[in-house]
């Protein structure tokens, strides 16, 4: 089972769904949660503090999803960190674009809490391999 | 009963971020009619309705999600390329806000939102098909509304879209796990079909013609009340600051108290006592600020939405106008920003409607065939004053004082002794309407003098200059808040009574020689201005015990008076308890003087009011002749 204590960092531009993601996070045990309002801010934190996943949404001003996973991914410290996409499309083009830039999860806008463990889990046991 | 049970804070976080988001939306649409291929900003329209559908689909607003799935494909489309904006386009996607924000006005009242109306619908999926450029969006289209497949999703490029659509939305757990695996399988599609296609073929069926499509956004929504408010995390640190600090200087007081009280009254406790005052009088009119600066709004939250509202009406009006807006970070009260906004909505439709003059009107008379409506918001002393400039045709003093005699409202006589200034005064007398067809936009029954009430009680002025051929400048000037009123406070019979300082512009001695009597009423000339002069005693009904030895230069509105009192105790800022219960004539409230005793609050309109309010022409006469 995941480890209740990991460190969350929800990346979203809209409040309001930075507020659902955590309140989703909460729902299933995870307390231990973070806010950026958009890539650049994200990247900072995460250079500056440790964290132990990232849930971004795709479509943000100043920085998007994909370039905060690009950046995340090209980054030696921060490379092996889950990630997990959260969009509003489920574009074929949008999910391979994701895949292949190295996001180990994608999640389409809205789910339930239930959809958000099921995908979290999916992620930790490959991480756990 | 809410529709949104167990959801209503994140119903409220939703609605007053979307809300402003769609306020922001809508100002870069007017943008966009300017510079239709602005990638940026055809970029930022699309994530603001992409944004919105994205929260709208956690609280299961289903017709809102369809709407703005629809919207943000098209804006898609657009910034592609793959589409050009028309102006049945254009006219579509503004029709859209306007029911988003409608559909806000439900939720905010804890309903679901109905489905948008079928005609609306159609015109984006007719323009999403590509086909018909100019969609015929304001006057929805007769045709047959079931000609759209409502079912399909709007965008539909690939086979497969449909299905893979589905194989991600899947909720259930053989749905389509895309992770890692840079091969996505289509193949594993899940038996249900995608949210959002469910979602509008489950409400299309239940679409109703609506009698209107939403045309005034912003007039015709319904006032949301917003019970929260955003607060910069900064200031609420000083105010916890400052309540710390008063605990601290009250944790003095009590150790001072307990000395004193033990007999120890040597000088050094009571100048430390003196110190913890002044200290405690400082902090706590910093806390005061602080508190009230937590209230404090910028006033751009009301102001983005009138460019769309001037350019609906422009539009209909066939006039070309650029709302210009400056001082949009000005901050004002929360309370005042909201009750600003029907005075404020009347002004700037008057400027489209009256102020500014047709195209051809403009350049006949040598003027661009575009006219500039300018608002401004700006921080004068202690005043925030609000500005609305057009450069129209301006006010005709002589076509207004015809206009006051034919409806009644004054006799000719009064007529001949207006000057300019106070001609112009006549649009704030109920029942005057200069246009003689009353238009679709401006004419509703609200008149100038509404708004020039709504003003006067939020303890503010309204002033117009005007110069004819060049346009009419209409300034209000407010308060900073409501809750401190600053007050003068005068004696009279030997009885306190607080006057509101923003109505006092000077203090004179009241000498015998300077009076005069004009037409029997006592008056005083002050730099060529003759005054009437009005004793306090009088206005109460009281016999006075002394001869009044000040007078007080008030000024509300446009008329001036000198106010004669017994003496001055000083000036002060008051916080006014409302009376309960009862309501003396020209009494606001009451408050607490630094003794401890109850001070009366004047309202110096209600107080000037003539008792018999016999005939509305007296009236009137007595509000200008003031």
């Amino acid at each position: 089972m995941a480890d209740k204590n990991t460190r969350f960092l929800v990346v979203d531009d809209f409040s309001t769904m930075r507020r659902i993601v955590r309140n989703l996070l909460k729902e299933l045990g995870f307390t231990n949660v973070d806010e950026a309002e958009d890539g650049q801010v994200a990247l900072h934190k995460l250079k500056n503090q440790p964290f132990d996943f990232i849930v971004s949404d795709w479509n943000m001003p100043n920085m998007t999803g994909i370039e905060l996973l690009k950046a995340v991914r090209a980054d030696p410290q921060l490379r092996h960190l889950p990630f997990l996409m959260i969009t509003a499309e489920a574009k074929r083009e949008n999910i391979i674009a994701a895949a292949t830039a190295g996001a180990s999860g994608y999640i389409v806008k809205p789910f339930t809490a239930a959809t958000l463990e099921e995908k979290l889990n999916k992620i930790f046991q490959v991480l756990g391999k | 009963m809410s529709e949104f049970a167990g959801m209503e804070e994140l119903l409220q976080d939703f609605l007053l971020e979307s809300s402003e988001l769609l306020s922001d939306v809508d100002n870069k649409l007017v943008e966009l009619e300017k510079r239709p291929n602005d990638k940026a900003l055809l970029n930022d329209i699309f994530r603001g309705f992409h944004t919105i559908k994205g929260g709208a689909g956690f609280l299961n607003a289903a017709p809102m999600v369809t709407l703005c799935h629809r919207t943000e494909n098209l804006f898609d489309m657009l910034r592609n390329g793959e589409l050009q904006l028309s102006p049945g386009l254009m006219d579509a996607i503004l029709d859209a806000t306007g029911e988003v924000r409608e559909m806000f006005g439900r939720m905010g009242q804890g309903l679901m939102p109905a489905s948008a109306p079928q005609a609306l619908l159609s015109a984006l999926d007719n323009a999403l098909a590509g086909g018909a450029a100019a969609a015929p969006a304001v006057n929805p289209a007769p045709a047959a509304p079931v000609a759209a497949p409502a079912a399909q999703p709007a965008v539909s490029q690939g086979p497969d879209w449909q299905q893979l659509h589905s194989a991600v939305t899947g909720q259930t757990l053989p749905a389509a796990q895309p992770q890692m695996a840079p091969a996505v399988q289509p193949a594993e599609t899940a038996a249900q079909p995608a949210v959002v296609a469910a979602a509008a073929a489950a409400v299309q069926p239940a679409a109703t013609q609506r009698p209107s499509p939403a045309k005034q956004a912003v007039a015709s929504a319904p006032a949301q009340a917003e019970n929260t408010i955003r607060i910069d995390t900064h200031r609420l640190d000083q105010v916890l600051n400052l309540s710390g600090e008063i605990g601290l200087t009250k944790n003095r007081l009590t150790t001072l108290r307990t000395e004193i009280l033990q007999g120890n009254a040597e000088a050094h406790t009571l100048r430390s006592l003196d110190e913890a005052i002044s200290q405690l009088d400082l902090l706590v009119g910093d806390l005061q600020n602080a508190v009230m600066k937590t209230r404090m709004q910028p006033i751009g939250r009301l102001f983005q939405k009138y460019p769309r509202l001037a350019r609906d009406l422009a539009r209909q009006l066939g006039k070309e106008v650029e709302l210009v807006i400056t001082g949009e970070e000005t901050e004002l009260d929360k309370t005042m920003i909201e009750d600003l906004n029907d005075p404020l909505v009347h002004l700037v439709r008057n400027a489209v409607d009256h102020g500014v003059e047709s195209t051809e009107e403009r350049i006949a008379a040598g003027k661009e065939a575009q006219s500039q409506v300018h608002l401004s918001a700006e921080q004068v002393g202690d005043h925030i004053v609000i500005s609305i400039t057009d450069d129209g045709r301006g006010m005709n003093a002589e076509a207004l004082r015809r206009k006051a005699i034919e409806k009644g409202l004054i006799d000719a006589e009064t007529a001949n002794s207006l000057d300019e200034k106070q001609s112009l005064q006549l649009i704030f007398l109920p029942g005057f309407s200069t246009k003689d067809q009353i238009s679709s936009v401006s004419g509703r029954g609200v008149g100038m003098d509404v708004v020039r009430t709504n003003i006067q009680k939020l303890n503010g002025r309204i002033d117009i200059n005007s110069i004819p051929g060049q346009g009419t400048r209409i300034s209000i000037s407010l308060p900073l808040t409501l809750a401190i009123l600053p007050v003068l406070v005068v004696r009279v019979c030997n009885q306190p009574f607080a006057v509101p300082l923003a109505m006092v512009r000077e203090i004179i001695p009241i000498e015998q020689a300077s009076m005069q009597e004009v037409s029997g009423k006592p008056t005083i000339v002050v730099r060529d201005e003759i005054l009437p002069l009005k004793t306090l005693s009088g206005l109460l009904g009281w016999e006075p015990t002394q001869k009044p030895a000040f007078g007080v230069l008030m000024q509300s509105a446009e008329k001036s008076f000198i106010l004669a009192v017994d003496s001055f105790v000083g000036r002060d800022d008051v916080v006014i308890k409302p009376l309960e219960n009862i309501r003396p004539r020209g009494v606001a409230g009451a408050t607490l003087s630094g003794d401890g005793a109850v001070v009366l609050v004047l309202d110096m309109e209600d107080l000037l009011k003539p008792q018999e309010a016999s005939a509305q022409a007296s009236r009137n006469l007595e509000l200008l002749a003031l």
